[in-house]
């Protein structure tokens, strides 16, 4: 029943959020300069080929969302549909509905963060034990300055260096498009580097905690060999807080890869959202803001459940005081 | 990660949860992978062994209705739909497409096209001349009653066919349709009727906006008619697959009325991002695409390399680069003294420099279009120049306010250049103000606050044939537009955005505001362009356009600064490129793939 009450309450919380962003959104939106219509007749070739737009482009776009409707009421149609997955079609890609854009683009996003993310931890994991057994050491300062530098370089610069030597040098892998499975491999490994740094400092200092436990201590001092007293004792529990940090990061990642999907040409849903922006596309831009904003806070709660799973203290604790960050 | 968390020895609860945790992320990624087998990457089979491939870089294509416009419709051009006519290979006249031929009345007002009667949509119903009446009333159709409001913007294109009724049915002015000049005779025969004899008719029909859409499909799927594989086109390559943001995918329409002459298996169209362009050579070079457009810094780069220099393709004058006058509440830049100064000032020929494949562009009209000569072009003088600016009460440059250049597009280095002509040359102050897209739409627009003075920075590309250079590139009416007083304008902006007013009371009340207040020479031009375009004999009406354009240069009101090209890669083994300067580049058709 406790479980059951905490997730109810952090439910209304998540859709009270949901309607903060939605109007926080909109706001903006409405208060960027420039309108759909105008910026269209300016970025695709209208004014190139000596077209006037005419002032029926803006009257087509407003008669779209319901004909003369003030800007209130465009809200309140929108947040209509959206409450039952309906945000209606996009304004730049319109034969397309904002939700079946989602569905088609999630995925591929989605799948990029993860596998982004198992890499990471798959690099984080050895690298931030490897350091904690030589705390202090030259190694663990070589490494830990190598991990911070990861840390340090935004994605979409290890993207463009990774194209510059797999693609333009070594000419070993495609410089971008979504063809097939060898196209992942650039965007995971761009994706992953910064997150393994993350990670790896993360496991560092959870393993240098733990190593400080008594238990540990206790369990060197009957006499166990170091390499199992290190990785059943140590590592499996100076792993439980990676999971607040890996959850978060996943989300971001699945929400945050707008560069790297731009620079490798994948239809990933980060660049339909800057595109969003950048068009004022309003149904796009609110749908996938909506959809991210869903997707973090889902996860964060995932994070917390499972947190609590792992570790009962938290439960006891109520959880409702740990939000993940 | 599993098998790491597996081969640990239980120790209670905690080995049961990680077994779950990582049992979770196996799902999740194996979720994911075997996406890959149902449509992560689309539902894309692999062309055919022994199928030629081509594949070409094109920018992003978010919508495929010729009448939208977008970059779409020019993908669409490049043979996806097929029109009455095609340009012929230089571009400047027409070949029979779906027509398989026409005559023109003695009038010069009537065309009566005879559509060939082996045209046929990809699901193999025929192409009739009723497809064409019911495309182009959807295209003159008002935008608030329209379905789906498809006709957005493309209304801005029909005031240069002169199709008879057809401005006024799209104001809504008229709207009894069978009075607009579009009528099918039967399966096989469509007369055009136009207001004015306009010699650019046939030309102007090569717009995608012209292209006829499958109006049975379009009608009863308003949604999803341009999604594959509902997807119908009549001309010789058709969609089998579309990921926006990612490629389009096309094969040969079987059903097209000259099937043997398309050559390719299938066309793959990569849509990269404006903002990857930057590594779209990587992609060439590395053998992704066969085809890409360049952008000045790679055009450097392959010229200057032995091997690449012989893949490059230039497409000269393409595009005029252009300054047009910011209103302000600053006086200044309505003296055309002062407006006349600064583009005497401007070294065209150091800008031209700046970039590869750049001339200095001394008239708006452009020196490709027939009948062009040097008396229509701006003679740089600065001595001039400076006497100007000291004769409109700014000796020197003293007292007149930081001339600025609104620029709304990510390279600002040709504005910088401009700049800096202007500082060099006549002493003055001058700036780029560099803006996001969406703030250039606002601003350019507006009447600017205090003494901000200056030009907003801008491209135009079109038929270089004397009705487009004059009579829609920088319109009359546009040229009465930018006259008005700040005062009229706002008046004029208003009325536009009204949405109370009946379409006939609005257009009649800018039409009055433009006759009462635009400059003297503004309303001269109209009524040149006006006289031009009823004019039969061909030299008289020549000497029209020559006149208004002349006019127009002297107002000053817009500034053109340099005619710029267009560079294509292209790989060796892609025969048939035939480069025209219009925004479609070429056209499919020709293409073929050897070794």
């Amino acid at each position: 029943m406790g479980l059951a009450g905490y997730i109810g309450k952090r439910a209304v919380r998540l859709v009270l959020s949901l309607i903060a962003v939605s109007i926080l959104t909109f706001t903006l939106l409405q208060l960027a300069p420039g309108n759909f219509a105008d910026l269209q007749r300016v970025n695709s070739g209208a004014t190139n080929f000596g077209g006037v737009g005419t002032e029926s482009m803006v009257g087509e776009l407003e008669s779209r969302y319901g004909a003369d409707v003030p800007v209130w009421k465009q809200y309140l149609i929108f947040m209509k549909g959206a409450v039952v997955w309906d945000f209606g079609p996009s304004y730049k890609y319109a034969s397309r509905n904002v939700q079946d854009i989602i569905s088609e683009a999630f995925p591929v996003s989605a799948t990029l963060a993860v596998l982004a993310v198992l890499l990471a931890l798959l690099i984080a994991v050895p690298v931030g034990v490897f350091a904690a057994l030589r705390q202090n050491s030259k190694t663990d300062h070589t490494t830990m300055f190598v991990v911070t530098l990861g840390h340090a370089l935004p994605s979409y610069l290890t993207a463009a260096f990774m194209i510059l030597l797999f693609s333009a040098t070594l000419k070993l892998l495609p410089s971008g498009g979504w063809n097939g499975p060898e196209d992942m491999i650039l965007p995971v490994l761009a994706l992953s580097l910064g997150p393994a740094a993350v990670l790896a400092r993360y496991v560092r200092s959870s393993m240098l905690e733990t190593l400080r436990e008594e238990y540990v201590t206790a369990a060197l001092a009957k006499g166990g060999p170091r390499r199992t007293v290190i990785i059943r004792h140590a590592l499996r529990n100076s792993l439980i807080p990676l999971v607040t940090v890996a959850g978060p990061l996943l989300a971001a990642l699945m929400t945050g890869t707008v560069f790297v999907e731009a620079l490798l040409r994948i239809p990933g849903l980060g660049l339909y959202f800057a595109n969003a922006a950048a068009s004022r596309d309003m149904p796009l831009l609110m749908g996938t803001a909506l959809f991210f904003a869903l997707i973090l806070m889902v996860t964060n709660l995932v994070v917390d459940l499972i947190y609590g799973l792992l570790d009962p203290r938290i439960r006891t604790v109520g959880g409702g005081s740990h939000d993940g960050h | 990660m599993a098998h790491r968390a597996s081969s640990v020895p239980p120790v209670g609860q905690t080995r049961r949860d990680f077994l779950r945790l990582s049992g979770l992320t196996l799902a999740a990624l194996g979720g994911s992978w075997s996406l890959t087998g149902c449509g992560l990457f689309g539902d894309d089979s692999k062309a055919a062994d022994g199928q030629s491939t081509l594949k070409i870089d094109y920018v992003p294509v978010e919508v495929l209705d010729p009448q939208v416009i977008t970059n779409g419709m020019w993908i669409l051009s490049r043979g996806i739909s097929e029109g009455l006519v095609t340009q012929n290979e230089k571009g400047d006249g027409v070949l029979p497409a779906v027509a398989s031929e026409w005559k023109v009345s003695d009038d010069h007002l009537t065309y009566t096209f005879t559509l060939r009667d082996n045209a046929q949509w990809s699901d193999g119903k025929p192409v009739v001349a009723q497809d064409f009446e019911r495309t182009y009333k959807r295209l003159f159709t008002p935008a608030a009653t329209s379905a789906g409001g498809t006709t957005l913007g493309a209304n801005s294109y029909q005031v240069s066919t002169g199709i008879k009724g057809g401005k006024d049915f799209l104001a809504g002015v008229l709207t009894d349709w069978s009075k607009v000049g579009v009528k099918a005779n039967g399966d096989h025969e469509l007369v055009l009727t136009l207001s004015n004899p306009n010699p650019d008719f046939l030309l102007a029909l090569t717009h995608p906006a012209m292209l006829p859409l499958p109006m049975d499909l379009v009608e009863s799927k308003p949604k999803d008619w341009q999604n594959p594989p509902n997807y119908v086109s009549n001309g010789p390559y058709t969609v089998t697959e579309w990921v926006p943001n990612s490629k389009l995918i096309l094969v040969p329409n079987e059903k097209y009325w000259d099937r043997g002459n398309v050559k390719i298996g299938r066309i793959q169209v990569n849509l990269v991002e404006p903002s990857a362009a930057a590594t779209a050579t990587v992609a060439y070079e590395n053998g992704e695409t066969d085809l890409v457009q360049l952008a000045g810094p790679d055009v450097l780069r392959f010229q200057k390399d032995a091997n690449l220099s012989k893949e490059l393709e230039q497409t000269e004058n393409y595009s005029i680069l252009y300054l047009a006058k910011l209103r302000s509440q600053h006086a200044a830049m309505e003296d055309v003294r002062v407006r006349k100064a600064l583009s005497l000032a401007l070294d065209r020929k150091t800008l031209a420099g700046v970039q590869p494949g750049q001339e200095p562009g001394v008239s708006l009209v452009t020196s490709r279009t027939g009948g062009w000569d040097a008396s229509l072009g701006i003679k740089e003088d600065v001595a001039e120049a400076k006497r100007l600016l000291a004769e409109a009460g700014y000796p020197n440059g003293q007292g007149l306010p930081p001339v600025r250049i609104l620029v709304g597009v990510p390279d600002t280095t040709l504005a910088d250049a401009m700049v800096d002509s202007w500082t060099k040359q006549l002493g003055i102050k001058a700036s780029v103000d560099h803006v996001e897209a969406g703030v250039y739409t606002e601003r350019r627009w507006q009447v600017q606050k205090g003494n901000y003075i200056g030009f907003y920075y801008g491209t135009f590309a079109g038929l270089p044939t004397w009705p487009t250079m004059v009579g829609s590139l920088w319109s009359p009416k546009n040229v009465q537009e930018i006259s008005l007083p700040s005062d009229q304008w706002q008046k004029y902006q208003s009325v536009q955005e009204d949405k109370k007013l009946k379409p006939a009371d609005k257009t009649a009340q800018l039409d009055a505001i433009l006759a009462g207040h635009a400059s003297k020479p503004a309303r001269d031009i109209g009524a040149l362009v006006d006289k031009a375009n009823t004019e039969r004999d061909d030299a008289k009406r020549m000497e029209l356009y020559k006149q208004a354009a002349k006019l127009r240069e002297e107002q000053y009101l817009y500034l053109p600064v340099l005619w710029l090209s267009l560079f294509h890669a292209v790989k060796p083994k892609v025969h048939g490129l035939q480069l025209r300067a219009y925004p479609d580049y070429f056209y499919l058709k020709s293409l073929s793939v050897g070794s």
